[in-house]
C-alpha cells in the first residue's frame, strides 16, 4: 500500500487527538482549534476528518458515556493509534530536518 | 431545541451509527452559543452548523465502502481497459456499434411517441369517428374512400341518439389576396383550407380566440383564419371583419381567428369557410 500523507488540518486534528487524551471529541476538538489557533473551523470538517483518519487508521474510536449537558447523547471519543504516533513524529522530524536546511534568520 | 426541524433534517439525512455524536457535538455547541451569543443568534449558528453536515462525506459514509466490493470494481474496470488497449479494432467497432443502436432506438422511441400523440389533444378524442364511405357490389367490397356522403351524417344524427353532434368537412384550395389600399396585394396560394360546419368547435378542441364561436361561420362567405395565417395577411392589424378576395371572383368576410392547429393534429387547416 502506498504511503498515507497527511494534510496540514489532518495533522492539526491528530495532533489534538493526541494531546487530548481521554477528552478527544469532534465538538472538543473543534474548540481546541478555535481557541488555540484563533481559527474558525467547522465542526463537519472536523467529523470529517475524524473519519477519515480512522479509515487511515491512524486513529481509533469507540462511544463514550453520556453527560446532561449534551441532551444525553453520547461522545465518540478518539485515541491515536501506534501508527498515528509514527506518522505524526516522522512528518516532525520530516520538518525538523527541513528546518535545518534554512539559513538562519532574524526577524528585523 | 431537541425537537428543531433542523435536528429532524439531521435525523433524516445523516447514517444512524453516526447521528448520535454528531447531534450531541451540534447541541452542546448550541448551548455554549446560547451562553456566549444569545439564544436568537445561537438557532442561526445551529441551523448553519447542521447544514455543513449535509456533505458527501457524511451522508455516503459506509454506503459504498464495503472493501471487497470496492476492490472488486476497481479490479474489474481495470481489466475492461486493458482489453480496450489491447484489441483498439474491435473496441472501436463496438462502441461505434453501441452507440449507433443506442441513437437509433431514441429517435425510434421519438418517432414513434410522436405519431401516437396524433389527435390526443382532443379532451373527447375517443368518442369522435370519421365516417368513411365504402362501395360494396355483389357481397365484394370494391370501392374505399375516405371522403363520405354529406347527407349521411345528418341522417345519422336524427336516427341514432347516440349520436350527439356531427361536423361536415371539404378541403379546398387557391389563392387568396389581401387588398390594402394604396399597397400591393399580399397573394398566397392556400392549400389547407376547409368547409366545415360550427359545430366543429363543439367536436374538436380547436380554439377560437377572435369572433364567435356560434355565428362565424354562419352564412355564405365567411372564413375563419388561423393565428399564425391571420399574422401573414394582416401583420398587426385586427383581422376581423377585413375581406378576402378568393381566386380573384369571390369575396369573403375574416369573422374570427382560431388558434393554430396542433403539429400533431391529423386535421389541418388555416381557413374554414
Amino acid at each position: 500500500m502506498a504511503k498515507e500523507f497527511l494534510g496540514e488540518f489532518e495533522e492539526l486534528v491528530l495532533t489534538l487527538v493526541a494531546a487530548l487524551k481521554d477528552d478527544a471529541y469532534g465538538a472538543a476538538i473543534a474548540e481546541e482549534i478555535e481557541t488555540r489557533m484563533k481559527r474558525d473551523v467547522n465542526l463537519s470538517a472536523v467529523h470529517v476528518t475524524l473519519y477519515r483518519l480512522e479509515d487511515k487508521g491512524f486513529l481509533k474510536s469507540g462511544m463514550g458515556g453520556g453527560t446532561n449537558e449534551r441532551g444525553g447523547r453520547r461522545k465518540r471519543i478518539y485515541t491515536i493509534t501506534n501508527a498515528g504516533v509514527a506518522t505524526l513524529k516522522a512528518m516532525k522530524e520530516a520538518r525538523v530536518d527541513l528546518w535545518k536546511l534554512v539559513p538562519q534568520l532574524k526577524i528585523g | 431545541m431537541e425537537r428543531s426541524w433542523i435536528i429532524r433534517f439531521l435525523r433524516w439525512f445523516c447514517p444512524t451509527h453516526l447521528l448520535e455524536e454528531i447531534e450531541g457535538d451540534l447541541l452542546q455547541r448550541f448551548e455554549r452559543d446560547a451562553n456566549k451569543y444569545g439564544d436568537k443568534k445561537a438557532r442561526t449558528k445551529l441551523i448553519k452548523n447542521t447544514l455543513r453536515f449535509f456533505r458527501p462525506e457524511i451522508i455516503l459514509r459506509n454506503k459504498f465502502s464495503k472493501p471487497i466490493l470496492h476492490y472488486m470494481f476497481r479490479n474489474n474496470i481495470k481489466i475492461a481497459f486493458r482489453n480496450f488497449a489491447r484489441q483498439k479494432s474491435y473496441t472501436l467497432l463496438n462502441i461505434i456499434g453501441l452507440s449507433l443502436g443506442m441513437a437509433a432506438s431514441l429517435l425510434i422511441l421519438q418517432y414513434v411517441k410522436y405519431e401516437r400523440s396524433f389527435d390526443t389533444f382532443h379532451s373527447r378524442a375517443n368518442d369522435i369517428y370519421r365516417i368513411q364511405y365504402n362501395g360494396w357490389q355483389n357481397g365484394k367490397l370494391n370501392y374505399e374512400s375516405a371522403v363520405a356522403v354529406p347527407a349521411a351524417s345528418a341522417a345519422l344524427k336524427n336516427n341514432f341518439p347516440e349520436v350527439e353532434e356531427y361536423s361536415r368537412m371539404l378541403p379546398l384550395s387557391g389563392v387568396i389576396q389581401y387588398e390594402k389600399p394604396g399597397e400591393e396585394p399580399i397573394t398566397f396560394r392556400e392549400e389547407k383550407a376547409m368547409y366545415a360546419d360550427t359545430s366543429l368547435f363543439k367536436i374538436f378542441n380547436f380554439k377560437i380566440v377572435q369572433g364567435d364561436q356560434a355565428t362565424c361561420l354562419k352564412g355564405l362567405n365567411k372564413i375563419i383564419l388561423s393565428e399564425s395565417t391571420a399574422r401573414k395577411y394582416f401583420g398587426n392589424e385586427n383581422p376581423v371583419g377585413k375581406l378576402l378576395l378568393h381566386n380573384g371572383n369571390r369575396t369573403v368576410e375574416v369573422t374570427g381567428v382560431f388558434e393554430d392547429v396542433p403539429e400533431n393534429s391529423h386535421l389541418k387547416f388555416d381557413f374554414l369557410v
